[in-house]
């Protein structure tokens, strides 16, 4: 082999190695590393609740009254933000999610889930902090078939996009807000329930 | 390091703690030379029980900035030469590597490039651990190795173990690596002795060679043993690393509050700093996904020999082929002791338990071999593959030079120094692009050094150095020259441990220690102050104005440096007016104590808002006239910390009484946290706000707001 053969070689590796293999590598690393571990699912806890035939604990009873009050509550605060839409911001707004950045509390801790407080953090840093009270929503989102996080994504794109005016925005931030609160109940009322679960499984 | 040379007398490239840290140990060492000052033990920093000096691990290369120092040159200045001078002898110790190995300048130019290029040296540089910029020692020993083994004569025994001694006290780390380093070359070199006949007598030379190698590695271990107790000062006995500990998330928490500076002092034991030390480890490790990217990273633990450098390396293994195995086969066993104890491939801070595995080489090195443990921070083991890779780069331009049927390598050579020089500007992220740390300090010290004897305390007194403004007390000690409780050395549990007995045995700094984060009430007995008077303590201080980290990344530590309101009450209860106030900094004088006092819960009502870093890290974005309702109900004064993201952000607190509306404008400061205190002068029930008054939207954080009833 010359050593111009050589050179080619040396240079078609490094083109092979930096410009391919290493970036497809590591972001298949990058992509296994977002899946993480399968969420609690209250769903299971209540399905074993419905499968046992004796009679249910009352303060676990209490509390799974409160988390589907709590989830109905969550509901009504996504579909009054929702409401503040007409139905061609609604549709712009759905067709621009895809070109919204990536969630900027997508892994924090802090939050129950990525939307509501990104809504929270856009609407201040685009429109100023100002408040308005929401309305009750009239219909909720199950009724419509819709997804609660596909209903905040429009709503997070709205924002996003300025499409909203200044009066809507005060209202979706106040929603916003309120809906942080309950999901931050939520949260404090399932890991009660799952902590109760657990430990009756280990008595 | 653009634009740093043209401040370099006013700022400095990198504001870790470590680089406060080097300002104040080439200040020390200065003024030491000017002494004639050769003891081990100092109290200007750890008043009064003292710190040892060989405990920082290195000083050779400060005591090159202390002698600029005493020579006349600025403090600044001498510190930001030697990082130039870092970067520039590495180059030239590889280049003398390059050079030696191939008999070109051109060759042993391409070395010079891509070990001074690479990105661990600017990570390092940038965090201001200047002694492991100075790397150039390292190609030095390898080099004078080489000639060793090549013609083994008396004279080149004595340069090879010089080289190889004197590295120790420039750096421990690196004393260990050069070693590393040369059980490579030697076990190669035994390679190609076994390969060409181990006894054959025309391989005499080459025997020699190792004979006399391994004497000159003997002897330099023999000369530095008198050092190896100083050493440990430095690095403790280490604890026994495990899998399982990198796993805990529970660990991980217990660590995290301790190097938070959070965990109470008094709870800390040596079991638990050692567990600290443990965990370094993990976190100082690479991961295969750092080493696939080989981006040019800012942050030193994910650094990297770095991208042009693999692809000069596997330029030299193709070009020059067998004549680089040798150097490869190094590197990809130095590259391996990087990843640390354990396989993380994608770099998670808990090990995923798929690790537990595969422990990896270092992980038997760290547990088995003395000394080894030295070495906690793996990833540094990355500038033996970076010299590795130098070597093979400057061989395989070495055959390129050689052959008449390629262009000359000068104008190759001097693209690829553009460009790998050039790196800082326009690699992502750009560590040039940073802005450099300004040196000026606070009228406040400067007029402190004015005042009579006496030993310092910065409050808050924190055990870690959490933050940028907790690391600069030790930087203000150069200024105004009293000792200083304070010491951002007290990551070593030792140091540690004496600290926390030190503060445990008064009240007052027992208290003093987080004060910021301190629930109430907060109270001080005025014997404490007397006693700490008779200890020699005097002043106090503390800041108004403190530079913001990026909350972002500061996260929980944001509260650490930031005095609440009940703090502010209890020094003003104690001490009356202060002696020196800056307008951002203010000194106490402990003899004019006025008596005990105490801070309770009815003192003060906290507000809860939800615009809080810590909580939710969401920014408060006001435009001009949009308020946000603070508080209803009695209140005599309003109390805040505020932080400021753009320069003509205006906020004012509405205060509304009795149907009155008036507005008092807050003091704000762009990238600063600012306290603001206002007294609110009414009576009966008030209505508090937050105004937006600049012409333009004004973004800001808000923390620690409270009222007085």
């Amino acid at each position: 082999m010359t050593i111009r053969d050589r050179l080619m070689l040396a240079g078609l590796m490094i083109v092979a190695w930096f410009g391919l293999l290493a970036p497809v590598l590591s972001e298949t690393i990058h992509q296994r590393t977002l899946e993480g571990p399968p969420p609690m699912s209250l769903q299971n806890i209540r399905t074993q609740l419905a499968e046992d035939t004796g009679p249910m604990d009352p303060v676990l009873e209490e509390q799974m009254a409160a988390l589907a009050a709590m989830e109905l509550a969550e509901e009504e605060r996504v579909m009054a933000m929702l409401a503040v839409l007409d139905d061609a911001t609604r549709r712009q707004a759905a067709a621009q999610v895809g070109q919204l950045p990536p969630l900027v509390h997508a892994v924090d801790p802090r939050f129950f889930e990525p939307v509501t407080p990104s809504i929270i953090r856009q609407t201040v840093e685009q429109y100023g902090y100002a408040v308005k009270t929401l309305p009750y929503a009239s219909s909720m989102v199950r009724a419509h078939d819709l997804d609660h996080r596909d209903v905040l994504m429009q709503v997070l794109s709205a924002v996003h996009h300025r499409m909203l005016s200044e009066d809507q925005a005060a209202r979706v931030l106040q929603g916003a807000i309120e809906l942080l609160g309950h999901q931050e109940k939520r949260r404090i009322i399932e890991a009660e329930i799952t902590a109760f679960v657990e430990g009756e499984s280990t008595d | 390091m653009w634009p740093m040379p043209a401040h370099i007398n006013s700022a400095i490239w990198g504001d870790r703690f470590d680089a406060w840290t080097t300002l104040w140990l080439i200040d020390h060492l200065g003024e030491r030379l000017t002494d004639l000052n050769f003891a081990a033990d100092t109290t200007e920093i750890l008043y009064p029980i003292g710190y040892n000096l060989w405990s920082f691990g290195h000083m050779a290369l400060q005591g090159i900035g202390g002698a600029l120092v005493a020579l006349g040159l600025p403090l600044v200045a001498s510190y930001n030469l030697l990082l130039l001078l870092g970067i520039w002898t590495s180059a030239l110790g590889a280049h003398a590597l390059g050079k030696t190995l191939t008999g070109s300048h051109l060759a042993g130019g391409l070395a010079g490039v891509v070990f001074a290029s690479t990105p661990y040296l600017y990570a390092e540089a940038g965090t201001g651990c200047i002694e492991l910029v100075a790397a150039g020692l390292l190609p030095i020993h390898a080099m004078t190795l080489i000639q060793l083994l090549r013609e083994p004569t008396r004279s080149r025994v004595g340069w090879s173990t010089a080289s190889l001694a004197i590295i120790g006290p420039f750096n421990w780390y690196y004393t260990l690596f050069a070693g590393l380093a040369s059980i490579g070359i030697l076990l190669v070199h035994t390679a190609g002795l076994w390969r060409r006949g181990l006894f054959a007598p025309e391989q005499h030379t080459r025997r020699q060679g190792l004979k006399l190698a391994v004497i000159s590695l003997v002897l330099a271990a023999i000369i530095d043993a008198p050092m190896i107790a100083l050493a440990r000062q430095e690095t403790p006995t280490r604890p026994n690393i495990s899998a399982e500990l990198f796993s805990s998330e529970e660990g991980f928490k217990a660590v995290r509050s301790i190097t938070n500076s959070a965990a109470p002092i008094e709870t800390l034991d040596k079991a638990q700093l050692q567990q600290v030390d443990a965990l370094q480890v993990h976190f100082n490790s690479t991961s295969v996904r750092s080493l696939l990217e080989g981006r040019f990273e800012a942050n030193p633990l994910y650094s990297t020999p770095g991208r042009l450098a693999f692809a000069a390396g596997i330029f030299g293994l193709f070009v020059a082929g067998r004549r680089t195995w040798g150097w490869a086969s190094i590197a990809a066993g130095t590259t391996v002791l990087t990843l640390g104890p354990y396989l993380n491939v994608s770099g998670a801070l808990m090990l995923p338990e798929a690790a537990h595995n595969w422990p990896l080489p270092y992980y038997w090195a760290h547990e088995y071999l003395p000394f080894f443990s030295k070495a906690y921070r793996p990833y540094r083991i990355g500038v033996v593959t970076a010299m590795c890779l130098a070597a093979m780069a400057s061989i395989g331009a070495a055959a390129w030079i050689r052959s008449a049927r390629l262009p000359s390598f000068k104008w190759p050579l001097i693209a690829f120094g553009v460009l790998a020089f050039s790196q800082p500007h326009w690699a992502s992220p750009a560590p040039a692009q940073r802005p450099l740390a300004n040196t000026t300090v606070d009228s406040a010290y400067h007029q402190l050094a004015e005042l009579g004897e006496g030993a310092v305390i910065e409050l808050p007194l924190l055990y870690q150095p959490v933050s940028k403004s907790n690391a600069l007390t030790q930087f203000h000690q150069t200024v105004h020259g009293k000792p200083i409780l304070n010491s951002n050395q007290l990551i070593r549990w030792p140091d540690l441990l004496r600290f926390r007995d030190h503060v445990g045995e008064n009240p007052a700094l027992s208290l003093f220690v987080d004060l910021a984060r301190r629930d109430l009430p907060l109270s001080v007995d005025e014997d404490a102050i007397a006693s700490l008077r008779a200890q020699g303590y005097r002043w106090l201080t503390a800041r108004r104005q403190v530079e913001a980290d990026a909350v972002e990344l500061a996260a929980e530590q944001v509260g650490a440096d930031l005095l609440g309101a009940p703090a502010w009450m209890l020094l003003h209860g104690l001490f009356g007016e202060p002696v020196i106030d800056s307008g951002t900094t203010v000194v106490w004088d402990m003899s004019m104590t006025t008596g005990s006092h105490r801070v309770d819960d009815s003192d003060i009502v906290d507000l809860d808002l939800l615009f809080d870093p810590v909580k939710t890290g969401f920014p408060l974005v006001l435009r001009p006239g949009q308020r946000l309702q603070l508080y209803d109900g009695q209140a005599s004064a309003f109390n805040a910390w505020l932080l400021s993201m753009n320069p003509d952000a205006a906020v004012s607190l509405l205060i509304e009484d009795e149907g009155i509306a008036r507005e008092i404008p807050l003091e704000l400061a762009e990238g600063s946290w600012r306290y603001n205190s206002s007294v609110l002068d009414t009576q009966g029930s008030v209505r508090l706000s937050l105004v937006g008054r600049s012409e333009h939207a004004s973004q800001l954080h808000i923390t620690l707001p409270s009222v007085n009833p």
